[in-house]
């Protein structure tokens, strides 16, 4: 759960802390008793929730943004400091969109490229592993679009 | 056949589609066509959210940075579960001054039945008066919130110590003598108030901990105290604390000691002195006992504790010979946030504690009668409150 947050959040100190609220939810307001075998699945969406929240959240990006180029400027300022930092500009600008999408389409996204299988996706959003490639289809199509309207240059 | 849709042809670039439908495709020179485009966008989007994928040879170090988040959770847990037990305990806030307080009021409890009788016997503790010692909480604040020493603190505590006897849901009950044959012992209820007091009866409590001798002491010495050592006959030493049960009476609009254990609820939005001014508490208690093996030298534990808290060891070593360890429920208070007084209520000596708190203050009263511990507690400043309250009690 926690490498999942951090590469969503890109924080670990953020992504500890999301993690940790995901579990106490878990413990305070564990899901009903009509899905007692879906706890991976709930953990997901609340953590999914979590992380876009965290991320929308202005005070909280700031904060990030300040820590995690200076974390990635110290860590790595022998090897190719500006190589780096464009590529966390890039991942910010990327968990930006996710953050601004329908919170359905981006959950599906992250969940897609997290690794998970169409099975585990289906099971743990509550939808049918048929609907999923039209759904993924449409959710990265809108992706799309909003990238290239933040980003005018990227290649068509 | 019918032609594939995009969306299916999206699925099956992710190996997820169906045998019948990936022989169409194998055979359709149609939506073969319309593959690579599909394709193209799918990778790119893939390329710009590959950092989200979890690589299998990164685990490990997610593991291991997983550990802290795993502990805090567990930290939190046992906080939790602390801090409502002992809320509970008392009903009141202001004796509870968080994890802190509970550990060294933890801490304390155990270390109190100080003197065993000719050696022979367990120690047995029972309160019989209030002692309270004001601390200087800016040495343990560390101690408190995330930091790793808390935690140490709190897996220690859960790892070593057993429940026996759980609590369970508190019970709300209509009257006095419903609640008096619950709890087994006589409740009483001061006779001038106007309003009914919700009762509640919370079940009797048991656990035991074994001490770890050297995780304490390790902790001492994380904590900045290294001149602080333990005796080694500590180690292995059992403990049995037995908090029988309680009740509670609320007077006026009180936060709600709720099923899901959350005790007073000290973050709740708004200002809690302004929603419940006229919440009052009453809480009584027949004394816990602690037992201990009488071949520990819990005295010493005593001043250890004590300048644990702040003080230098010749006041740990005063203080400690002026409290009757057997018999003293003793009540860490924050040195700065916090007064307390002895005052005179229902026939004997009680301690009337004040936290002078600018938007939020709040007071509680403790006494001990015949073996039973009572505590009136309120937010606000009216104090006069609880002692009328008190000597209006049959």
């Amino acid at each position: 759960m926690y490498a999942f947050l951090l590469r969503l959040v890109g924080d670990p100190a953020e992504a500890e802390d999301l993690a940790l609220e995901t579990f106490m939810r878990l413990y305070q307001r564990p899901p009903g008793d009509d899905q007692p075998l879906n706890i991976g699945g709930w953990l997901h969406r609340v953590a999914t929730n979590l992380g876009l929240n965290a991320i929308r959240s202005l005070k909280r990006r700031l904060k990030y943004e300040l820590e995690n180029g200076k974390g990635v400027l110290q860590e790595h300022l022998a090897n190719n400091p500006a190589e780096l930092f464009a590529a966390e500009e890039e991942h910010r600008l990327v968990r930006q969109i996710l953050a601004e999408m329908n919170p359905r389409q981006s959950q599906l996204l992250i969940l897609r490229h997290s690794g998970m299988a169409y099975r585990e996706i289906a099971h743990t959003l509550d939808l049918s592993a048929t609907s999923l490639g039209p759904l993924l289809l449409r959710a990265e199509t809108e992706f799309e679009r909003r990238y290239r309207a933040a980003n005018p240059e990227a290649e068509k | 056949m019918k032609h594939l849709t995009n969306g299916q042809l999206r699925a099956y670039l992710d190996g997820e589609l169906g045998e019948e439908q990936k022989q169409h495709l194998d055979e359709c020179r149609d939506c073969q066509a319309r593959l690579p485009v599909i394709k193209t966008a799918a990778q790119r989007v893939g390329q710009q959210l590959s950092f989200l994928t979890i690589h299998p040879e990164g685990m490990k170090a997610n593991e291991m940075a997983s550990r802290p988040a795993f502990d805090r959770f567990k930290s939190r847990l046992i906080e939790e579960k602390e801090t409502t037990m002992l809320k509970k305990l008392l009903g009141s806030r202001v004796v509870w001054i968080g994890l802190t307080a509970v550990i060294v009021l933890v801490v304390t409890l155990s270390v109190s039945p100080v003197r065993s009788f000719a050696g022979q016997f367990l120690g047995l503790f029972r309160v019989q008066q209030v002692s309270v010692i004001p601390i200087d909480t800016t040495g343990i604040s560390q101690l408190s919130g995330n930091s790793a020493l808390g935690k140490q603190i709190g897996q220690l505590l859960s790892s070593s110590v057993k429940m026996t006897e759980k609590p369970g849901q508190p019970q709300i009950v209509a009257t006095a003598e419903e609640a008096s044959q619950l709890a087994g012992f006589t409740v009483r209820l001061p006779g001038d108030q106007t309003t009914i007091p919700q009762l509640t009866v919370q079940g009797r409590t048991a656990f035991s901990f074994v001490v770890d001798r050297d995780r304490a002491q390790s902790l001492l010495d994380e904590s900045g105290h290294k001149d602080l050592v333990l005796p080694a006959s500590l180690n292995g030493a059992n403990i049995d604390v037995n908090i029988p049960a309680g009740v509670t009476a609320s007077y006026g609009n009180c936060p709600k000691l709720d099923s899901n254990g959350e005790g007073l609820s000290m973050n709740s939005s708004g200002s809690p002195g302004r929603r419940y001014a006229d919440c009052v508490i009453l809480a009584q208690i027949p004394s816990p006992t602690v037992n201990t093996p009488p071949d520990v030298d819990l005295e010493q534990l005593a001043e250890i504790g004590l300048q644990f808290t702040g003080m230098t060891p010749e006041q740990a070593h005063a203080y400690s010979q002026n409290v009757d360890w057997t018999s003293s429920l003793v009540i860490p208070i924050p040195k700065n946030a916090a007064t307390y007084e002895q005052v005179n209520v229902d026939g004997v000596t009680g301690t009337l504690i004040q936290r002078p708190v600018d938007d939020a203050p709040e007071y509680a009263l403790i006494w001990v009668k015949n073996g039973i511990i009572y505590a009136i507690s309120g937010l606000g400043s009216d104090s006069a409150r609880a002692t009328a309250m008190a000597n209006a009690m049959p």
